[in-house]
């Protein structure tokens, strides 16, 4: 819209073609007057005055710390002291404990989260079916909190629980299954303790808002209820349940306090702990932590734009 | 699928009745509706529509009576075994689906043939004035144009029975004829038996071959058309059908200048219709002209009387005339009222004092009296 109130528009462009219609040869150029008015006056609208904020808080939040990560993660020091851009501290990623933390990450994350996203989603589905607005707002509340609920206490009631000591442990001599809770198993377990509601939260409102008129349709053709789900309930919520997934994975990635509780440090190597160890050690591992942290960010990014491709597919119908 | 005796599609409501715990919705309903005819259920708001409607799909199953269609029981039938085609007020295309696979959806249910059902679905677009938007997505549509492909989709599969729940009410005036119109042609054009719930009178009565009037879960009366406005059978179906002046009248009184006064006492009431009412200026005129509303053809004149009711109100006189007519009419003019033919509905003092009677035992029942209040004022705001 701004392009088309940049443009002198040609007439017979019409309105709903807008600026883009042109023809090149209409269009101004690059450097014209007329465009440079148009980002000033794009700059002045509304719409960008109100995306202020949001810009304000990525910058602050989300653009400077990545930056000044990055900036130290490619920073290298030679041994006389001087520095240098280089990728040797992304090389002392490829080995050791660095390289299991990024698969071991990775594999913890999807596996706790697919989990989740299978069993949040059933459990909405169900959630749904029983059509109680008091039990869904219940619902809302709890997970809310209970997606909040990670961290040490987390950790340590699994301890108590689930620990080679822990009541539930000894009660169903899961030490003969060879189940331990120091392990990744131990993780996806714990994870599941704030992934299942996460995954609860952002579906529920998904089942719920299917229409009775979709259902109902679908009977007055003919259809059944499996039927109803196959072609029109999961095609509309899918969007939601990658939406969760992907939540649910981002979470488990970024989970510290309870894996650190849980692991402490080195038993077995995952991103943030890494991180943390580095970044209390002396000499350059604080570089080393850094560009262990964007390649955090990068895992996190790529997943984020790998599921809004699957997103972006399933919603196509959409507008 | 298709009809095999002309009786085949016959559809009967037989005593049912209805209760959402305490509140009884519908009580020992009787209704068929003949093998292609169409039937308007027309009514006030929370009367029982589409709680009936429902119920003949299969969605509510009735507390008590039976549903038949074709003489077949279907009582016990899910509504995905009725076979019987459906369209709601809106919002009930599917939307991760394009208007053609909507339109496809009862047939690929039925595992029809890609072929086929393409085929059949682009015919059925075509002949609801759709064939170019085959590809869009209902959210990529109008209002109006999404109420016709919910009709598409609903007459795909070719239902000997049609059910349609206030099909144009988020409809604007005009797309709302239009479209009432296509949904008359097809209807009668394919021979479907259909049951079309509203709460637009002047749409019930024109698409209907006829009128059934429900009020607090009961038939008052079911009728054509012309018979339910001119010849109403109930003081309700009255003032809810059509606009009416209800106007006091000496037990003798046969036609001609009709002196104003209120209902009540030893008088009849007349319900008279606007065409039957001619308000003549005379300077010794009981009533003064307070409106006059242009709507095109004809002109719609108010009036209100010296005389008061019961509760104080002046009465009110609504006519409509040409507007020719108009021009001696305007607001402040006084005028008499002049029955010209027979009133819609005369109630003898004698017949009133019985209804009374009975109200006043039936004041328990505050559902029934609540329905009742609720269309007075529905009658009244016209
Ligand atoms: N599932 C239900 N549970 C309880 N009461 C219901 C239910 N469905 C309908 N009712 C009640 O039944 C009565 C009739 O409802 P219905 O929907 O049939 O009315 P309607 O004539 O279609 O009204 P409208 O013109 O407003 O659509 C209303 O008083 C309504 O509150
Ligand atoms: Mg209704």
């Amino acid at each position: 819209m701004t392009q088309a109130g940049a443009a002198p528009a040609p007439t017979q462009s019409g309105a709903e073609q807008g600026g883009a219609a042109a023809s090149p040869a209409q269009r101004p150029s690059l450097f014209s007057r007329a465009r440079w008015q148009g980002v000033g006056s794009a700059l002045r609208s509304p719409a960008t005055l109100s995306l202020l904020p949001l810009s304000l808080v990525l910058l602050l939040f989300f653009i400077v710390p990545i930056v000044g990560m990055a900036i130290i993660a490619f920073t290298v020091t030679a041994e006389d002291g001087s520095t240098g851009v280089g990728l040797d501290n992304f090389m002392a990623l490829t080995s050791g404990s660095h390289s299991a933390a990024i698969v071991n990450s990775v594999q913890v994350s999807l596996v706790g989260s697919t989990i989740a996203a299978v069993i949040g989603t059933l459990t909405s589905f169900c959630i749904s079916q029983i059509r109680s607005e008091k039990l869904d707002s219940v619902v809302a509340v709890f997970t809310s909190v209970l997606a909040n609920d990670g961290g040490a206490p987390l950790a340590f009631s699994f301890i108590v629980t689930l620990g080679n000591a822990g009541v539930v442990y000894g009660l169903l001599n899961l030490g003969d299954t060879g189940f331990s809770l120091y392990s990744w198993q131990g993780l996806v377990v714990m994870y599941q303790y704030f992934l299942i509601p996460t995954m609860i939260m952002v579906t529920l409102p998904t089942f719920v808002g299917l229409r009775k008129e979709w259902r109902e349709a679908n009977a007055a053709l003919g259809g059944s209820a499996p039927t109803f789900w196959h072609r029109v309930g999961l095609p509309i919520a899918m969007p939601a349940l990658l939406g969760g997934w992907i939540l649910c994975f981002g979470a488990a990635f970024a989970t510290h306090a309870s894996a650190a509780v849980l692991i402490g440090a080195g038993g077995y190597p995952l991103i943030p702990l890494n991180i943390g160890a580095l970044l209390g050690q002396a000499g350059d591992s604080q570089q080393v932590a850094m560009a262990l942290g964007v390649t955090m960010v990068a895992i996190a990014v790529i997943t984020l734009f790998a599921f809004n491709r699957l997103q972006r597919r399933s919603a196509r119908w959409m507008h | 699928m298709n009809a095999t005796t002309p009786a085949s599609n016959e559809v009967t409501l037989e005593g049912v009745s209805k209760a959402f715990g305490p509140t009884t919705v519908l009580q020992d309903l009787d209704l068929t509706i003949g093998a292609g005819e169409l039937v308007t259920v027309l009514g006030p708001s929370g009367c029982g529509k589409t709680t009936a409607l429902r119920i003949l799909a299969g969605f509510e199953k009735p507390t008590d009576g039976r549903v038949l269609v074709g003489g077949r029981e279907l009582t016990q039938v899910p509504p995905n075994r009725r076979g019987i085609g459906m369209v709601f007020q809106a919002y009930s295309l599917f939307p991760n689906m394009t208007v053609q696979d909507n339109v496809e959806y009862g047939l690929r249910v039925r595992k029809v043939d890609r072929e086929k059902r393409r085929r059949t679905a682009q015919d059925m677009l075509e002949m609801c004035g759709l064939g170019e938007f085959a590809l869009r997505f209902p959210a990529q549509l109008s209002g109006g144009q999404q109420q016709r492909v919910a009709l598409a989709r609903a007459l795909a599969t070719q239902p000997e029975v049609v059910l349609l729940d206030e099909p144009l009410s988020a409809l604007d005036a005009i797309v709302r004829v239009q479209i009432r119109e296509e949904i008359r042609r097809l209807q009668q054009q394919l021979g479907i038996t259909t049951m079309f719930v509203t709460h637009d009178q002047e749409e019930a009565l024109a698409i209907a071959d006829r009128v059934a009037v429900l009020r607090g879960g009961v038939i008052e009366q079911i009728d054509v058309p012309r018979a339910v406005y001119q010849n109403p059978a109930t003081e309700f179906v009255a003032r809810f059908v059509g606009s009416v002046t209800e106007l006091g009248a000496a037990a003798d009184y046969q036609g001609g200048r009709l002196p104003v006064r209120a209902p009540g006492g030893d008088l009849d009431t007349l319900f008279i219709r606007p065409e039957d009412l001619t308000l003549v200026p005379e300077p010794d005129g009981d009533c003064t002209v307070v409106s006059q509303i242009y709507t095109g053809e004809r002109t719609t004149i108010r009036a209100s009387s010296q005389e008061r009711d019961a509760e104080g109100n002046p009465l009110e006189l609504i006519t409509s005339v040409s507007a020719a007519e108009a021009a001696d009419l305007t607001p402040g003019t006084r005028v008499s009222p002049y029955v010209m033919s027979s009133p819609a509905l005369r109630v003898t003092a004698a017949e009133r004092h019985v209804a009374e009677r009975e109200a006043a035992l039936e004041a328990g029942e505050g559902g029934l009296r609540a329905a009742g209040a609720a269309s007075v004022q529905a009658g009244a705001a016209r």
